[in-house]
């Protein structure tokens, strides 16, 4: 009698033990680049959680709004979701959980070719507001337990490019200095240059020019000229 | 005059200053040819950026360069005639080009505070593997772009301008051809095997260190020009300082000489 009340007793740990809602889905650190993208985000992957032991599946359950668990409709396919507001995938025994020590991540929305409709991990369509909590079914497709919601999950939409503001802002100050040194050193040498031709032309003048030789020369006969008529009344 | 010491002193210092400039002028154009081959393979991004003024920058420098060569012989050849004429010509054909010089150096120094990481963001995120652009000139700068980011992106191990979240955070045409779930970047972000393929496709998706590249391009791209921005308006710069003494010692030389 006494090791009925032991088997009973084992039942019943065994099912209040059993119990995830403790267990609340968590993003992966922010350290990932790939932690939340535009349809997909990175779940961390529950490590020494589920029964080693039990065959029942381990389900994802992606929803828009908190569902009652008891009452899904199974299957509930990627492609539901729009009708639904839920969807399963990732279907794995509790067994596959593994108790290692390495990292692990579950990539939501990751599968782009959707092989296995019923139970494909689509991109996620919008940047919608979603929550995730992992249900466990047995065999007959019945809920027996589940951990606790996440927390409401945004996935960011990218800016437009068009946004990008491109001017460089401030000028460099050397920048500054170079043109405006340059642009004094060009009109010094401007007026330099113009100033030289105008200097350079003066000492010019009295070698090439031809014709004042000539005047000078009929002025003196000129002169000469009048002399000559000045003598006349003297003499 | 040609006899006084004074002025043979004048001219040595002269010649010596035009054979400074035209050692200096062979110098810009041998930066300059070496910049416009453009080693770092960089010259398709600033096209499409309509931003190559740089380029042309580097264009007047060759011109210019070998313009004070070929003028400082002139000078030279002047200077010990003492003949008016050749340092007249010097002079004026030395002038425009000190002009050009100053154009060089100043759009040099202009364009290199263009190079902002927006700017070649936003031209990342509009051209990169873009195909519809309807118009051949367009299709060849995209697709020049398209090249040369695959080319940076796997040789210089680094990813977007600013580093992989640049095809995150923003809409790009990458982004509206490839889906975002096997695409969050472009492949060319992960780190490679020495085979060529990536170590861990999934985990490069995922982003995790040693898997993806995290550091951006940015560095990569501005980084080459903006030395070679920098080369061609500061030594434009040294030369124009320098020639500017030389050219105004010319002009007075030219007074005093007498027939």
């Amino acid at each position: 009698m006494s090791s009925h009340i032991q088997v009973w007793m084992l039942v019943t740990l065994s099912v209040v033990a059993a119990d995830y809602t403790y267990y609340i889905p968590q993003l992966v650190p922010t350290s990932l680049q790939g932690r939340l993208t535009t349809t997909t985000f990175t779940l961390e992957s529950p490590k020494c959680l589920f029964n080693q032991m039990s065959t029942n599946t381990v389900w994802l359950l992606v929803a828009n709004k908190i569902v009652d668990t008891t009452k899904l409709t199974i299957p509930a396919p990627y492609s539901s979701f729009a009708s639904n507001g839920y969807y399963l995938t990732l279907n794995a025994t509790e067994s596959s959980y593994n108790c290692d020590n390495n990292a692990s991540y579950i990539r939501v929305g990751s599968d782009t070719s959707c092989s296995t409709p019923n139970t494909c991990n689509g991109p996620l369509a919008s940047s919608g507001k979603y929550i995730v909590k992992f249900v466990v079914l047995d065999i007959n497709n019945k809920t027996v337990d589940e951990t606790g919601w996440s927390g409401f999950i945004t996935l960011p939409q990218g800016k437009a490019s068009s946004v990008i503001d491109t001017w460089p802002g401030r000028r460099s100050g050397g920048m500054i200095v170079l043109t405006s040194i340059l642009s004094v050193l060009l009109a010094f040498i401007l007026v330099g240059l113009i100033g030289a031709f105008i200097l350079g032309s003066k000492h010019v003048k009295p070698d090439t020019v031809a014709p004042p030789v000539a005047t000078k020369n009929y002025e003196t006969h000129y002169a000469s000229e009048k002399k000559h008529t000045y003598s006349e009344p003297l003499n | 005059m040609k006899g006084n010491t004074g002025v043979r002193c004048f001219q040595v210092l002269l010649i010596l200053g035009n054979v400074i400039i035209g050692l200096a002028g062979l110098a810009l154009t041998a930066e300059c040819i070496y910049f416009v081959s453009d080693q770092h393979r960089l010259y398709p991004i600033l096209e499409a950026t309509s931003n190559d003024d740089i380029f042309a920058a580097a264009w007047i420098g060759i011109f210019t360069g070998f313009c004070f060569f070929l003028l400082s012989l002139l000078g030279i050849v002047g200077i010990m005639k003492c003949n008016r004429r050749i340092l007249m010509a010097y002079l004026i054909l030395m002038f425009i080009v000190y002009c050009f010089e100053v154009a060089s150096a100043i759009v040099a120094a202009t364009q290199r505070d263009f190079f902002v990481p927006n700017l070649f963001l936003r031209q990342m995120l509009e051209n990169y593997q873009k195909t519809d652009t309807g118009n051949n000139d367009e299709q060849i700068k995209a697709n020049g772009v398209t090249t040369t980011w695959n080319y940076l992106m796997l040789m210089k191990q680094c990813c977007g301008v600013n580093g992989p979240q640049d095809w995150q955070d923003y809409s790009s045409y990458f982004r509206t051809v490839n889906s975002d779930a096997a695409y969050p970047w472009p492949q060319q972000c992960c780190v490679m095997t020495p085979n060529g393929v990536p170590r861990d496709l999934a985990l490069c998706r995922l982003g995790v260190s040693g898997y993806l590249n995290l550091n951006g391009c940015y560095d990569q791209i501005a980084g080459p020009l903006e030395r070679h921005a920098w080369g061609v308006a500061w030594f434009g710069f040294a030369i124009l300082c320098w020639t500017f003494w030389v050219l105004l010692g010319t002009m007075v030389l030219w007074v005093r000489i007498e027939y």
